[in-house]
This record gives structure tokens, sequence and C-alpha cells, in this order.
């Protein structure tokens, strides 16, 4: 039984890593690829647009981290295992 | 391989019965260093300036020019020792990673907690002091019904602000762990410069999200 908490563990960390990596990295390249664009139309624009951007990446990249966060606690301090031993 | 690469504070003694661990001790080190450091920066404004000073001098009017893009120019002014302050220890703090023997205290989640916690209650403190009694009309602003929903939006303010942090630091140290574990040599080094940029980076988001936030509750 614990082996196979300790599995599903593992593959639930990997693949919400991954999923979250795959769409979180999509999303900030669409704010990357707008932010530019509309630097290039606006250069006078150019200084808060640059704020808007990293705030923006700041956010998403939360997002990243919350999963990153629940990946190290099944990883390393997995609550469930205490439960069943 | 023996063991996998450690995370989170270590615990090396005990004064009092009381626990200490290595981010302990690097955050005082670090803390007594940036005292030092803002010591030595400091100057009596006179005519003839030193290489040193106007130095300090540029980095301070640019890091104030960034602050004002938040904040109006008189608050900018008011709070540019604060913002100041936690942007030079949190850069410190990430960049004291790379020293052997030292363990970044913003890849433990209590130190960053107690950041965020503290500069939301500070922010929370000036909008008080600045605006009075008005500051609590803001949290039934539109109407009541939306009393639950602003108190929700100043919790999870420090809980993002702690989390993304300590994510971000203590996420580069394992992937520096495990890189360092598969190829110990040349391979991390790069990894290690992306590390310099990504702990200023943070450390910047970190002041910018704050000078945000207490823009966003002066304005209200």
């Amino acid at each position: 039984m614990i082996v196979w908490v300790i599995i599903v563990s593992i593959v639930t960390a990997g693949f919400s890593v991954a999923l979250v990596g795959m769409n979180a990295t999509k999303a900030q390249g669409n704010a990357a690829a707008s932010a530019f664009e509309s630097v290039a139309r606006q250069p006078e624009a150019a200084d808060q647009i640059n704020r808007m951007l990293l705030f923006a990446l700041a956010f998403i990249e939360t997002i990243m981290i919350f999963t990153l966060s629940v990946a190290l606690i099944l990883l390393f301090a997995n609550p469930l295992l205490g439960k069943i031993s | 391989m023996e063991k996998g690469p450690e995370i989170g504070p270590r615990i090396i003694g005990e004064i009092f019965g009381i626990p200490i661990t290595d981010t302990f001790i690097s955050l005082q080190i670090i803390s007594l260093i940036v005292l030092v450091l803002l010591f030595w920066f400091s100057y009596k404004p006179r005519e003839e300036l030193t290489t040193k000073e106007n130095i300090v001098e540029t980095l301070v009017e640019m890091f104030k020019r960034y602050i004002t893009g938040f904040l109006p120019e008189d608050v900018a002014d008011r709070h540019l020792a604060f913002f100041g302050t936690l942007f030079l220890f949190i850069l410190i703090s990430n960049w004291s990673g790379f020293i052997p023997g030292f363990t970044s205290p913003t890849s433990d989640i209590n130190v960053t907690a107690g950041l965020a916690i503290g500069t939301i209650l500070y922010i929370q403190y000036v909008a008080f002091k600045e605006k009075g009694i008005e500051y609590f009309k803001s949290f039934i602003s539109p109407s009541i019904l939306f009393l639950p929903i602003n108190i929700l939006e100043q919790i999870t303010r420090p809980v993002s602000l702690a989390l993304r942090l300590f994510g971000n630091i203590s996420g580069e140290h394992i992937v520096l762990g495990i890189i360092t574990i598969l190829a110990p040599l040349i391979v991390p080094v790069p990894i290690m410069a992306l590390n310099m940029f990504m702990g200023f980076i943070q450390a910047f988001i970190f002041t910018s999200l704050s000078a945000a936030y207490l823009a966003a509750a002066l304005e209200e």
C-alpha cells in the first residue's frame, strides 16, 4: 500500500510540474510577444510596458511556483505517508 | 548516488532548547552585512563627492526613479528607505547562497513569510496613518457584500509574496543540486549565472510588488 502511495506521489509531482511548465511558459511567451510587439509599435511607452510585463510575468510565475510547492510537499514532506504507516 | 539534494533548513544546534538552523545563522550574518554596508555607503551631503559616493548616489537615484513609477513623488520619497532596505536585504540573501557554507535565508519559507507579513502590515499601517478611518471604507467600497472578497485579497497577498520568493530561490537550489549530482565539474556554472540573474529579478519583483500594493492601498 505504502509503495503505491509513493509511486502515485512521484508520478503526480512529475506530471503536475510538467503540465504547469508547458502551459505557463506558453502564457509567458504570449505575454512577452505582445509586449515586444507593442514596444516596436510605440517605443516611447517602453518603460511602462516593461514594468507591466514584469508584473504579468510575476503573476503567471506564481501559479507555477504554487504547483512546484505542491510537488515539493508530495516528494519531500508527504503527509499521506504518516497517515498510512 | 547516496543521498538526494536536501531541501529546507537544517538544524545544526540548540540554544536553550530552541533549535538553531543554518538559515537562521546566515540570516543574522546577512543582516549584519546589510547594516555595515549601509553605514559604509552613507555620507554627509557636501560639494565634492568621492567616486564611491557618486556611484551610490547614482544607484539610489535609479532605484528612486523606478519606485516613483508606482508611487506618487512625495510618498516614494518618504518610503524610499523601507523599499531600499527590503531590496538590498533580499538581493544579498539571494546571492549569499553562492558563498560556500552559506544557505540563502530566502530558501527558508519562515524567512520569506516573515518578510511578506511584515511588508503587508507596514503597508496597512502606512495606509491607515495617511488616510485615517477612511481607509477602512475601502474594504466595503462598492458595497458591504464585497467585504469577504476584499479581506481575502489582503490575505492572499502575503501568501503569494512569500511563496513566490521561497519557491523561486528554493527551486533554483534544487535544480543546482540535481545538476551538481549529474555533472559536478563545469556544467553548473551557467546555471549559477542564471540563478544570479533570477535572484536579482526576484528581489526586484518583491520590492516592486510591495510598492504597487502600497500604491493600491493609498489610492482606493
